[in-house]
């Protein structure tokens, strides 16, 4: 499974990129909500509960040369335990990639399909991440690496254009809401990104274990920094209290960039990025649900779980009656309890890991 | 293998093909309908009277090489309680399917605007099609007949499309300093700021039976609403600003009202004005007047009557000075200078008591500049701007400098 490798700047990229994918959704709509015009503050804790999980991650890899979080855990946990735990692990997974392929897809037809059923757009998303998971994890980075140029400058290029729309004074009172709804906004914002878990579990496929550490880190920040621009933009560009009722900030922006009669309308450009995004997103959950769930059951391959998966992945993401319900679920579920799995179980074998260091040289 | 790579690089290319020639989405440019301007009025049992100007590609294209400008736009009006419900309903009458993608203004009737249309506003915010970036006005009368005039005055003037002329108008308002556009994002923006009056730029039809009536005495410049313009001629003016409190229309301000205000803004890119001369009062003074900078505001948040300091700083250039009066020497220029403060003195604190004792309600950004000066949105709100708004002591400090006396000099 771990033929493929690739390098560092590769690594960045591909975790960066996909991390980016929550800005496509409500996402910063929520932060706004929970934290007013301090929206763009909140990112920046959420990056200090990024970068304690790394650390806890490489503390649990560190020690191992060869092994992914699912097969230590195993190790750690014991057999039955340790199952548990990765089957917590593979279905969070699926439930994340369910939950964002129902998002990105509904996000799709509100904003330029509106006639097309979501089943063909769910069903193209799908169809293109079973295509990258046959072609494997490294075929994916590499594809990243090549667009990224593309990804970040249209990024910033959809900042630059939008400053004519600024306005300062829309950042104060500068706390919003106050320094609590900061922290708890920035924690929540903090703990749902799943970048951390993917590296951890498909950590072999790197060119060298030691990379983790500095990779993920700094694709959490290259990822946090956008947030927090983005934010930035979204707040100087409307009043918090509109910009908190936009269900797809980022394209709402695009579409409002108006430089004259000859720079207009070019929402459509930044669509492009926004598939790409997706795409990435969803493809990159796919392949290590199905890496996850492969190394738990021991299988040698995980290529015959490739279509099962993805049939289940997109069977689940209609389970939510439409797209409110869908964002309800994002931001009451997945956004408050999405710490359990990405901070609390790695936590628990980092301890029992040295509990049990401590019992045998003990 | 090879030929089974080159069969499925065949069927690829084939699904490409069947993709790529549309989705259930497409939507063919001979089979819509494009919408440029959305009038709403009051219709009959709190109906709204939508009014669709459609634009007929074929007739458009004619009259740009000579043909008539009547034809190139199509009018409906429906009465419908939503405006998705009036657009549904144009498609009863039209084959090609509406779309409201290119719409690029929204005029509100002034009935509407004094009864208040959020329900108006939010649907056309949610909806899918329309854009933040279209601009929207207030309309003495009825939307229904501006609109309709507009088109036919637009035959005997320079543009033939709606969409340009209003992208112009942004321009010229830059230029005159009568008005200020406002996009539908800026004021639905605007409608959430509670501590702060919203605005809308003013158009308005000049009827041929109204009097020929110069209201420009005493200093004033441009104090017109639009359709009082003397002019001989029927067309659409575009002069003034509609004031809003609590999402309802409260008053509108004249061209000369509006300058002051935008200088106060800090808005004020170019702007003309016209005073009495103060060495030969019979004649009057042409002034071209520019923001030099932004204002400058000194606060004092006393909890009992907040104290606001604003500095102007006011380029000028004469432009017109009929009498021969050498305003370049430097007694002349003073004396000119004084002049001009005491006029920006009067009309702007005329402004401040408008606002201060009828307006009830900060018609200056100042809320946005006093909220600086907290740390969260708990002690912005407790300290109730809108009372103290009302009590605020609001000093105002000129920097007006004649910059140059045109292109002569001596005139004497």
């Amino acid at each position: 499974m771990a033929n493929h490798k690739f390098g560092l700047a590769e690594a960045i990229v591909l975790f960066a990129v996909s991390s980016l994918a929550r800005v496509f959704t409500s996402a910063p709509s929520d932060l706004i909500s929970f934290t007013g015009q301090a929206a763009w503050m909140a990112p920046i804790v959420g990056l200090f509960i990024c970068l304690i999980q790394v650390y806890f991650l490489w503390m649990i890899l560190k020690p191992y040369k060869d092994k992914n979080l699912i097969e230590i855990t195993e190790n750690v946990m014991g057999r039955y335990l340790g199952t548990a735990f990765n089957l917590i692990f593979v279905l969070t997974f699926l439930g994340v990639n369910m939950l964002y392929l129902r998002i990105f897809s509904e996000g799709l037809i509100l904003s330029t399909l509106p006639q097309t059923p979501i089943i063909i757009v769910g069903g193209v998303f799908i169809f293109c991440a079973v295509w990258a998971a046959y072609l494997g994890i490294e075929s994916l980075a590499r594809s990243v690496k090549i667009i990224y140029p593309l990804i970040f400058g249209g990024i910033l290029i959809l900042m630059l254009s939008l400053i004519p729309s600024f306005e300062l004074t829309n950042l104060f009172p500068i706390l919003g809401k106050g320094g609590k709804e900061i922290l708890i906004g920035g924690a929540l914002s903090g703990s749902v990104v799943v970048e951390g878990l993917v590296a951890a579990i498909i950590i072999n496929s790197f060119s060298s274990r030691k990379i983790f550490p500095i990779a993920i880190s700094r694709a959490m920040i290259l990822g946090f920094l956008v947030l927090v621009l983005l934010e930035f933009v979204l707040l100087l560009v409307m009043h918090w209290a509109s910009a908190l009722e936009l269900v797809l900030p980022f394209y709402s922006l695009s579409r409002l960039i108006y430089l004259g009669r000859i720079f207009q309308r070019v929402e459509s450009i930044f669509l492009f990025i926004w598939l790409f995004i997706i795409l990435i997103k969803v493809a990159l959950l796919l392949y290590v649900t199905i890496v996850s769930l492969a190394t738990t059951l021991k299988l040698k391959d995980y290529k015959p779980l490739i279509l099962p998966i993805a049939l289940i992945t997109f069977m689940l993401s209609f389970i939510p009656a439409d797209f409110s319900s869908t964002i309800y679920y994002s931001s009451e579920y997945l956004r408050k309890y999405f710490w359990i799995v990405g901070l609390g179980l790695p936590l628990i074998v980092l301890l029992t890991h040295f509990l049990k260091g401590r019992r045998k040289t003990g | 293998m090879k030929k089974v790579k080159l069969l499925c690089m065949i069927l690829i290319i084939i699904l490409m093909m069947l993709l790529l020639s549309g989705c259930w989405s497409n939507k063919e440019v001979d089979e819509t309908a494009y919408v440029l301007v959305m009038g709403f009025d009051r219709g009959e049992d709190d109906n709204l009277l939508i009014t669709f100007q459609i634009a007929n590609p074929r007739e458009l294209a004619s009259s740009e090489s000579g043909g008539e400008n009547n034809k190139s736009y199509v009018f409906n009006t429906l009465e419908a309680p939503l405006p998705i419900a009036g657009y549904t309903l144009l498609n009863t009458i039209h084959t090609r399917k509406v779309s409201l993608s290119h719409t690029r203004a929204y005029i509100f009737s002034e009935e509407l605007a004094k009864e208040g249309f959020q329900d108006v506003l939010y649907p056309l915010i949610m909806f899918r099609e329309t854009r933040g970036s279209a601009y929207t006005f207030v309309c003495k009368g009825k939307a229904m007949d501006l609109m309709k005039k507009s088109v036919e005055s637009m035959g005997g003037s320079l543009e033939s499309s709606p969409s340009k002329q209003f992208e112009l108008f942004e321009k010229i308002t830059k230029q005159l300093g009568f008005s200020y556009m406002i996009n539908l994002n800026n004021f639905y923006k605007g409608s959430k700021n509670l501590y702060m009056a919203n605005f809308l730029p003013l158009l308005g039809e000049r009827k041929k039976d109204v009097e020929m009536e110069s209201k420009d005495e005493n200093d004033y410049f441009g104090n017109y609403l639009p359709g009082e313009m003397p002019e001989k001629g029927e067309n659409v003016q575009f002069i003034g600003m509609s004031v809003f409190k609590d999402n309802k229309m409260i008053d509108m301000l004249t061209g000369d009202e509006t300058r002051y205000l935008l200088f106060l803004w800090g808005m004020m890119d170019e702007s003309v004005l016209v005073i009495d001369d103060p060495i030969k009062p019979e004649h009057k003074i042409g002034l071209y007047l520019k923001q030099h900078s932004k204002p400058d505001f000194e606060i004092d948040l006393d909890p009992e009557k907040p104290k606001i300091e604003i500095k102007l700083s006011i380029d000028v250039f004469l432009v017109g000075i009929p009498n021969g009066v050498d305003y370049a020497s430097s007694t002349n220029k003073e004396k000119l200078e004084d002049t001009i403060i005491k006029v920006f003195n009067e009309r702007c604190h005329d402004l401040i008591d408008k606002a201060q004792k009828e307006y009830k309600k900060d018609i200056f950004f100042l809320a946005e500049r006093v909220k600086m000066k907290f740390w969260d949105n708990g002690s912005w709100e407790d300290f109730d701007w809108d009372k103290k708004f009302i009590k605020a002591d609001i000093g105002l400090e000129f920097d007006i400098k004649i910059k140059q006396a045109g292109k002569q000099i001596r005139t004497e």
